[in-house]
C-alpha cells in the first residue's frame, strides 16, 4: 500500500515514514467511523421532509377546457369546526347523482377529544368510493374555514390522497387545490 | 504498520494490515455523507416558532424559493418580512396582498428570469412552510399573495410521518 488513494503518499495521519515507527492500534478508529458511516448513509436514505403539491385558482387567459368525461368528478370538500362537508359535481351528472355523492362527516365530540378531531379515516373511505365510480377524478378542491390549522389541511390532503388514519388505499385525488368560499 | 513484509512473514507471525488508506476513504465519505445529511435538513433550525406538522405521503425535496409562516414572523428565503401580532401581519396588507411579500417575490421572479433559471426548472413553485397551528386565514393571504406574484403553485412541506 503506497500511501492514499488520492496520489500522494501522505495520509492524514502522516507519511508512511513517520507512521512506521509507531505501532498505532486503529482498529477501534475504523469500528467508529464505520458506524457512524452506516448510520449517515441510512438516515440519507430517509428524506426528513415531505412535498405536498397544491395550487391556488388563478385567472386564465385561455378559454375553458374541455367538457369532463362522464366518469370524471370534480370532489369539493369544506372544512369547518363542526367537520368535513363533502360535494362531488360534474355537469353531465343528473341533480340526483350529484346529490347521492354528498357527504357530511362531523367532527369526533368525545370528552377528551382533541379540538379538530377530524374522521380522515371515514373521509378516505367515502373519497375511494367515489374514486370508484368515477375513476377519472383526480382533483379535489378544499374550502377551509379562516380558523382552520395548517395542520388539518395538511391531513385532509393526506386523506384525499388515501391514507386517511389507518385507512390506506392507492393514490386516489393527487391534484389539490386550495381556495376559500366567497362571504 | 506496513504490510510490505507480510509476504515473507514466517508462519508464526500474525500478518499486519495497513489501515491507513482504507481510513483516508472512510474519512472522505463520511465528510461527504456529513455534507448531504446538513443539506437536507433545508435549513429548519434556528425557525423559532415553527413545528411542521406529519404527512404519510409526499415527494422529496426539490429546489424552489422557501416562504416560512412561524407562529411570530413570515419569512422569505430566512429574512423576515413581517411580524405577527394578533393573529394580523404587521406590515401594510391591501386586501389578501401582503405588500412586502409581494415585492420581494416579484424581485425573485425577475432575476431567476435574469440569471436563465426559469428555463431549466419550474419556476412557478413556491416551498411553503408554516407551522402546523397556524389558521388558514394567514396561510390564505401568503398562498394569494405568491399567486398574484406569478407563484401559484406552491409544495406544502411537512414531516414525513
Amino acid at each position: 500500500m503506497q500511501g492514499s488513494v488520492f496520489g500522494s503518499r501522505r495520509s492524514l495521519f502522516g507519511t508512511e515514514a513517520e507512521v512506521g515507527g509507531v505501532d498505532l492500534n486503529l482498529t477501534p478508529l475504523m469500528d467508529v467511523m464505520s458506524n457512524i458511516l452506516f448510520f449517515l448513509l441510512a438516515s440519507v436514505g430517509a428524506a426528513v421532509v415531505a412535498l405536498l403539491p397544491a395550487s391556488v385558482p388563478t385567472r386564465s387567459e385561455s378559454a375553458g377546457g374541455q367538457e369532463p368525461p362522464p366518469s370524471q368528478v370534480l370532489v369539493t370538500l369544506q372544512i369547518t369546526r363542526r367537520g368535513i362537508l363533502g360535494s362531488a359535481a360534474n355537469e353531465r351528472l343528473s341533480r340526483e347523482q350529484t346529490a347521492a355523492l354528498r357527504f357530511e362527516l362531523p367532527r369526533r365530540t368525545e370528552a377528551g377529544a382533541p379540538p379538530w378531531d377530524l374522521p380522515y379515516e371515514e373521509l378516505t373511505r367515502r373519497l375511494a368510493a367515489i374514486k370508484d365510480r368515477y375513476p377519472a377524478s383526480d382533483t379535489v378542491i378544499l374550502l377551509p374555514d379562516n380558523e382552520v390549522p395548517y395542520e388539518v389541511i395538511i391531513r385532509t390532503m393526506d386523506a384525499a390522497r388515501g391514507t386517511g388514519g389507518t385507512a390506506r388505499t392507492s393514490n386516489l385525488f393527487t391534484k389539490v387545490v386550495i381556495s376559500d368560499l366567497v362571504r | 504498520m506496513s504490510s510490505g513484509d507480510s509476504a515473507n512473514a514466517t508462519p508464526d507471525e500474525v500478518p499486519q494490515l495497513n489501515l491507513v488508506a482504507l481510513i483516508d476513504i472512510l474519512t472522505n465519505l463520511l465528510f461527504f455523507l456529513l455534507t448531504i445529511f446538513a443539506s437536507q435538513h433545508l435549513a429548519l433550525e434556528g425557525r423559532t416558532h415553527l413545528t411542521l406538522p406529519e404527512s404519510r405521503l409526499g415527494f422529496n425535496l426539490r429546489e424552489s424559493i422557501v416562504v416560512s409562516l412561524s407562529k411570530t414572523e413570515l419569512a422569505i428565503e430566512r429574512s423576515p418580512i413581517a411580524h405577527i401580532e394578533g393573529g394580523r401581519f404587521d406590515v401594510e396588507v391591501q386586501g389578501d396582498q401582503i405588500v412586502p411579500l409581494y415585492n420581494r417575490l416579484t424581485a425573485a421572479r425577475a432575476s431567476r428570469s435574469e440569471r436563465g433559471m426559469s428555463r431549466n426548472h419550474d419556476d412557478s413553485t413556491i416551498l411553503l412552510m408554516a407551522d402546523k397551528d397556524i389558521p388558514y386565514e394567514l396561510l390564505a393571504k401568503v398562498m394569494k399573495t405568491a399567486a398574484m406574484a406569478g407563484y401559484p403553485n406552491f409544495h406544502l412541506v411537512a414531516l414525513r410521518k
